[in-house]
Protein backbone atom coordinates (compact mmCIF):
# COMPACT_ATOMS: atom_id res chain seq x y z
CA UNK A 1 0.00 0.00 0.00
CA UNK A 2 1.29 3.43 -0.82
CA UNK A 3 2.52 5.67 1.92
CA UNK A 4 -0.16 8.23 1.20
CA UNK A 5 -2.82 5.62 1.62
CA UNK A 6 -1.43 4.72 5.02
CA UNK A 7 -1.30 8.36 6.03
CA UNK A 8 -4.91 8.83 4.99
CA UNK A 9 -5.92 5.73 6.89
CA UNK A 10 -4.17 6.84 10.06
CA UNK A 11 -5.58 10.35 9.80
CA UNK A 12 -9.07 8.93 9.53
CA UNK A 13 -8.45 6.57 12.43
CA UNK A 14 -7.11 9.41 14.52
CA UNK A 15 -10.18 11.53 13.81
CA UNK A 16 -12.55 8.71 14.62
CA UNK A 17 -10.77 7.83 17.84
CA UNK A 18 -10.60 11.44 18.99
CA UNK A 19 -14.30 11.82 18.32
CA UNK A 20 -15.02 8.59 20.14
CA UNK A 21 -12.87 9.65 23.07
CA UNK A 22 -14.69 12.95 23.32
CA UNK A 23 -18.02 11.20 23.11
CA UNK A 24 -17.16 8.69 25.79
CA UNK A 25 -15.94 11.31 28.20
CA UNK A 26 -18.88 13.65 27.81
CA UNK A 27 -21.88 11.41 27.53
CA UNK A 28 -23.37 11.20 30.95
CA UNK A 29 -25.84 8.48 31.81
CA UNK A 30 -29.30 9.51 32.88
CA UNK A 31 -29.16 8.31 36.44
CA UNK A 32 -26.68 9.09 39.11
CA UNK A 33 -25.77 5.66 40.39
CA UNK A 34 -22.05 5.14 40.66
CA UNK A 35 -20.30 1.87 41.35
CA UNK A 36 -16.91 1.62 43.02
CA UNK A 37 -15.15 -1.56 42.00
CA UNK A 38 -12.00 -3.12 43.33
CA UNK A 39 -10.44 -6.21 41.81
CA UNK A 40 -13.43 -6.45 39.52
CA UNK A 41 -15.98 -6.69 42.33
CA UNK A 42 -18.48 -4.05 43.26
CA UNK A 43 -17.39 -2.73 46.60
CA UNK A 44 -19.67 0.22 47.04
CA UNK A 45 -22.69 1.64 45.34
CA UNK A 46 -23.25 5.38 45.60
CA UNK A 47 -26.24 7.41 44.55
CA UNK A 48 -24.91 10.89 43.85
CA UNK A 49 -28.36 12.43 43.95
CA UNK A 50 -28.83 11.33 47.54
CA UNK A 51 -25.45 12.37 48.88
CA UNK A 52 -26.42 15.22 51.17
CA UNK A 53 -23.13 15.91 52.88
CA UNK A 54 -19.58 15.24 51.69
CA UNK A 55 -18.12 11.96 52.89
CA UNK A 56 -15.15 9.78 52.19
CA UNK A 57 -14.88 6.13 51.31
CA UNK A 58 -11.61 4.50 52.24
CA UNK A 59 -10.74 1.54 50.07
CA UNK A 60 -8.61 -1.41 50.98
CA UNK A 61 -5.40 -0.40 49.25
CA UNK A 62 -4.83 3.15 50.30
CA UNK A 63 -7.31 4.85 47.99
CA UNK A 64 -9.74 7.38 49.37
CA UNK A 65 -12.83 8.30 47.38
CA UNK A 66 -14.72 11.47 48.16
CA UNK A 67 -18.38 12.06 47.41
CA UNK A 68 -19.60 15.65 47.57
CA UNK A 69 -21.99 18.00 45.81
CA UNK A 70 -23.24 15.37 43.39
CA UNK A 71 -19.74 14.42 42.26
CA UNK A 72 -17.41 11.60 43.04
CA UNK A 73 -13.64 11.75 42.73
CA UNK A 74 -10.49 10.04 43.88
CA UNK A 75 -9.25 12.13 46.75
CA UNK A 76 -5.96 10.43 47.38
CA UNK A 77 -4.13 7.30 46.42
CA UNK A 78 -0.80 5.68 47.09
CA UNK A 79 -0.09 4.95 43.45
CA UNK A 80 3.06 6.42 41.87
CA UNK A 81 1.44 8.20 38.93
CA UNK A 82 -1.53 9.87 40.64
CA UNK A 83 -3.44 9.87 37.38
CA UNK A 84 -6.60 8.82 39.17
CA UNK A 85 -6.36 11.80 41.50
CA UNK A 86 -5.56 14.25 38.73
CA UNK A 87 -8.59 13.15 36.76
CA UNK A 88 -10.96 14.97 39.05
CA UNK A 89 -14.64 14.27 39.21
CA UNK A 90 -16.29 11.43 37.37
CA UNK A 91 -17.85 12.68 34.15
CA UNK A 92 -19.46 10.78 31.36
CA UNK A 93 -18.68 7.21 30.58
CA UNK A 94 -14.99 7.50 31.22
CA UNK A 95 -14.30 5.70 34.47
CA UNK A 96 -11.84 6.78 37.09
CA UNK A 97 -9.26 4.04 37.16
CA UNK A 98 -6.39 3.44 39.52
CA UNK A 99 -4.56 0.59 37.83
CA UNK A 100 -2.02 -0.25 40.56
CA UNK A 101 -4.81 -0.59 43.10
CA UNK A 102 -7.23 -2.12 40.60
CA UNK A 103 -9.92 0.41 41.44
CA UNK A 104 -12.57 1.42 38.91
CA UNK A 105 -15.22 4.06 39.57
CA UNK A 106 -17.93 4.39 37.00
CA UNK A 107 -21.57 5.10 36.41
CA UNK A 108 -23.74 2.05 36.61
CA UNK A 109 -25.63 1.62 33.40
CA UNK A 110 -29.01 -0.02 33.16
CA UNK A 111 -27.88 -3.61 32.49
CA UNK A 112 -25.81 -3.48 35.63
CA UNK A 113 -28.67 -2.25 37.73
CA UNK A 114 -29.31 -5.75 38.97
CA UNK A 115 -26.32 -5.65 41.27
CA UNK A 116 -24.57 -8.90 41.93
CA UNK A 117 -23.03 -7.74 45.12
CA UNK A 118 -23.40 -4.65 47.23
CA UNK A 119 -21.32 -4.92 50.35
CA UNK A 120 -23.84 -3.74 52.83
CA UNK A 121 -23.45 -0.06 52.04
CA UNK A 122 -26.50 2.13 52.18
CA UNK A 123 -26.61 4.46 49.17
CA UNK A 124 -25.97 8.01 50.16
CA UNK A 125 -24.60 7.16 53.57
CA UNK B 1 23.63 -16.13 18.38
CA UNK B 2 27.06 -15.02 17.30
CA UNK B 3 29.24 -12.38 18.85
CA UNK B 4 28.07 -9.61 16.57
CA UNK B 5 24.44 -10.22 17.38
CA UNK B 6 25.14 -10.37 21.07
CA UNK B 7 27.10 -7.14 20.92
CA UNK B 8 24.45 -5.40 18.89
CA UNK B 9 21.71 -6.59 21.21
CA UNK B 10 23.66 -5.49 24.27
CA UNK B 11 24.32 -2.03 22.91
CA UNK B 12 20.72 -1.57 21.90
CA UNK B 13 19.47 -2.84 25.26
CA UNK B 14 21.66 -0.35 27.07
CA UNK B 15 20.36 2.41 24.83
CA UNK B 16 16.75 1.37 25.31
CA UNK B 17 17.18 1.25 29.08
CA UNK B 18 18.79 4.67 29.20
CA UNK B 19 15.95 6.18 27.19
CA UNK B 20 13.37 4.32 29.26
CA UNK B 21 14.73 5.46 32.58
CA UNK B 22 14.98 9.08 31.52
CA UNK B 23 11.46 8.98 30.18
CA UNK B 24 10.20 7.42 33.40
CA UNK B 25 11.19 10.59 35.23
CA UNK B 26 8.72 12.63 33.23
CA UNK B 27 5.36 12.86 35.02
CA UNK B 28 2.23 11.92 33.08
CA UNK B 29 1.19 14.67 30.72
CA UNK B 30 -2.46 13.73 30.59
CA UNK B 31 -4.63 12.30 33.35
CA UNK B 32 -5.16 9.16 31.36
CA UNK B 33 -3.55 5.88 32.29
CA UNK B 34 -1.10 4.29 29.93
CA UNK B 35 -0.21 7.32 27.86
CA UNK B 36 3.52 7.62 27.58
CA UNK B 37 5.81 8.78 24.79
CA UNK B 38 7.29 5.29 24.60
CA UNK B 39 10.58 6.53 23.22
CA UNK B 40 12.44 3.33 24.04
CA UNK B 41 10.25 1.59 21.50
CA UNK B 42 12.14 3.49 18.85
CA UNK B 43 15.17 1.45 19.85
CA UNK B 44 13.22 -1.80 19.71
CA UNK B 45 11.90 -0.85 16.31
CA UNK B 46 15.38 0.00 15.12
CA UNK B 47 16.64 -3.34 16.38
CA UNK B 48 13.84 -5.16 14.61
CA UNK B 49 14.48 -3.61 11.23
CA UNK B 50 18.22 -3.56 11.55
CA UNK B 51 18.96 -6.95 12.97
CA UNK B 52 15.73 -8.90 12.90
CA UNK B 53 13.45 -10.29 15.60
CA UNK B 54 16.17 -12.55 16.96
CA UNK B 55 17.99 -9.50 18.27
CA UNK B 56 15.00 -7.26 18.88
CA UNK B 57 13.17 -9.74 21.10
CA UNK B 58 15.92 -9.97 23.75
CA UNK B 59 16.29 -6.20 23.62
CA UNK B 60 12.59 -5.79 24.35
CA UNK B 61 12.45 -8.40 27.09
CA UNK B 62 15.58 -7.11 28.79
CA UNK B 63 14.30 -3.54 28.64
CA UNK B 64 10.97 -4.48 30.18
CA UNK B 65 12.53 -6.53 32.97
CA UNK B 66 15.44 -4.30 33.82
CA UNK B 67 13.53 -1.11 33.21
CA UNK B 68 10.80 -2.17 35.59
CA UNK B 69 13.32 -3.10 38.25
CA UNK B 70 15.49 -0.03 37.82
CA UNK B 71 12.64 2.45 37.88
CA UNK B 72 11.09 0.78 40.87
CA UNK B 73 7.85 0.04 39.06
CA UNK B 74 7.96 -3.70 38.99
CA UNK B 75 4.19 -3.68 39.15
CA UNK B 76 3.75 -2.16 35.73
CA UNK B 77 5.94 -4.82 34.13
CA UNK B 78 2.90 -6.99 33.62
CA UNK B 79 1.20 -4.35 31.56
CA UNK B 80 4.35 -3.46 29.65
CA UNK B 81 4.87 -7.12 28.87
CA UNK B 82 1.32 -7.62 27.66
CA UNK B 83 1.46 -4.62 25.40
CA UNK B 84 5.01 -5.27 24.30
CA UNK B 85 4.31 -8.87 23.41
CA UNK B 86 1.35 -8.00 21.23
CA UNK B 87 3.07 -5.17 19.42
CA UNK B 88 6.28 -7.12 18.96
CA UNK B 89 4.44 -10.16 17.60
CA UNK B 90 2.88 -7.92 15.00
CA UNK B 91 6.17 -6.26 14.14
CA UNK B 92 8.02 -9.54 13.85
CA UNK B 93 5.42 -10.88 11.44
CA UNK B 94 5.29 -7.93 9.07
CA UNK B 95 8.66 -6.21 9.21
CA UNK B 96 9.85 -7.75 5.98
CA UNK B 97 6.95 -6.41 3.99
CA UNK B 98 7.42 -2.72 4.58
CA UNK B 99 9.92 -0.62 2.65
CA UNK B 100 12.32 1.78 4.27
CA UNK B 101 10.01 4.77 4.09
CA UNK B 102 7.14 3.01 5.85
CA UNK B 103 8.78 2.07 9.11
CA UNK B 104 6.55 4.62 10.77
CA UNK B 105 3.51 2.66 9.58
CA UNK B 106 4.67 -0.43 11.43
CA UNK B 107 5.45 1.75 14.42
CA UNK B 108 2.01 3.36 14.54
CA UNK B 109 0.21 0.05 14.30
CA UNK B 110 2.53 -1.50 16.87
CA UNK B 111 1.97 1.39 19.24
CA UNK B 112 -1.80 1.03 19.00
CA UNK B 113 -1.51 -2.70 19.57
CA UNK B 114 0.76 -2.04 22.52
CA UNK B 115 -1.89 0.14 24.12
CA UNK B 116 -4.58 -2.42 23.40
CA UNK B 117 -2.47 -5.10 25.03
CA UNK B 118 -1.97 -2.92 28.10
CA UNK B 119 -5.68 -2.21 28.23
CA UNK B 120 -6.49 -5.88 28.00
CA UNK B 121 -4.14 -6.64 30.88
CA UNK B 122 -5.71 -3.85 32.93
CA UNK B 123 -9.17 -5.15 32.12
CA UNK B 124 -8.13 -8.60 33.26
CA UNK B 125 -6.93 -7.32 36.62
CA UNK B 126 -9.46 -4.55 37.22
CA UNK B 127 -12.64 -4.65 35.18
CA UNK B 128 -13.73 -4.47 31.57
CA UNK B 129 -14.87 -0.90 32.15
CA UNK B 130 -11.34 0.29 31.43
CA UNK B 131 -12.04 -0.23 27.74
CA UNK B 132 -13.77 3.12 27.85
CA UNK B 133 -10.22 4.40 27.44
CA UNK B 134 -9.74 2.60 24.16
CA UNK B 135 -10.43 5.56 21.85
CA UNK B 136 -8.07 7.81 23.78
CA UNK B 137 -5.36 5.17 23.80
CA UNK B 138 -5.76 4.48 20.09
CA UNK B 139 -5.37 8.17 19.39
CA UNK B 140 -2.32 8.53 21.61
CA UNK B 141 -0.84 5.33 20.18
CA UNK B 142 -1.09 6.74 16.68
CA UNK B 143 0.61 9.96 17.70
CA UNK B 144 3.41 8.44 19.78
CA UNK B 145 3.85 5.65 17.26
CA UNK B 146 4.36 8.19 14.53
CA UNK B 147 7.02 10.01 16.49
CA UNK B 148 8.99 6.98 17.59
CA UNK B 149 8.57 5.42 14.15
CA UNK B 150 10.07 8.42 12.46
CA UNK B 151 12.95 8.39 14.94
CA UNK B 152 13.70 4.77 14.13
CA UNK B 153 13.18 5.34 10.43
CA UNK B 154 15.64 8.18 10.12
CA UNK B 155 18.16 6.32 12.25
CA UNK B 156 17.84 3.29 10.01
CA UNK B 157 18.28 5.32 6.88
CA UNK B 158 21.52 6.93 8.02
CA UNK B 159 23.10 4.42 10.34
CA UNK B 160 25.38 3.13 7.60
CA UNK B 161 27.62 6.12 8.10
CA UNK B 162 28.85 4.78 11.42
CA UNK B 163 31.74 2.36 11.17
CA UNK B 164 30.39 -0.34 13.42
CA UNK B 165 27.12 -0.46 11.53
CA UNK B 166 28.60 0.11 8.11
CA UNK B 167 29.12 -3.55 7.51
CA UNK B 168 25.45 -4.19 8.09
CA UNK B 169 24.13 -1.09 6.42
CA UNK B 170 21.03 -1.15 4.32
CA UNK B 171 21.54 -2.74 0.96
CA UNK B 172 21.15 -0.62 -2.13
CA UNK B 173 17.79 -2.08 -3.00
CA UNK B 174 16.41 -0.64 0.20
CA UNK B 175 15.73 -3.84 2.05
CA UNK B 176 16.59 -3.81 5.68
CA UNK B 177 17.87 -7.29 6.11
CA UNK B 178 21.62 -7.30 5.66
CA UNK B 179 23.15 -10.03 3.63
CA UNK B 180 25.17 -11.33 6.53
CA UNK B 181 27.71 -12.76 4.13
CA UNK B 182 30.43 -12.12 6.64
CA UNK B 183 28.63 -14.10 9.28
CA UNK B 184 28.37 -17.07 6.98
CA UNK B 185 32.08 -16.95 6.42
CA UNK B 186 32.79 -17.32 10.10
Amino acid sequence: MKTRAWIALFAALLLVSCAAAWYVSHRRPADSLVGVYQDGRLVRCVDLALAAEPYDIALADGCVVRVEAGEIRMLSSDCPDQICVAQGALTGNLPIVCVPNRVVIRYLSEPDAGYDAVSGAVPGN
Amino acid sequence: MNARKVTTASLLTALALAVYIVEAQIPPLLPLPGIKPGLSNAVTLFALFFAGPGVAAPVLVARILLGGLLTGQAFSMLYSAAGGFLSFAFGACVYRRFPRNQVFVVSMISAVLHNIGQLAAAAATSSAAVFAYLPALVASGLVTGLFTGLCAQYALLHIGKIGFFKKNALTASGSFISQRTEDKNH
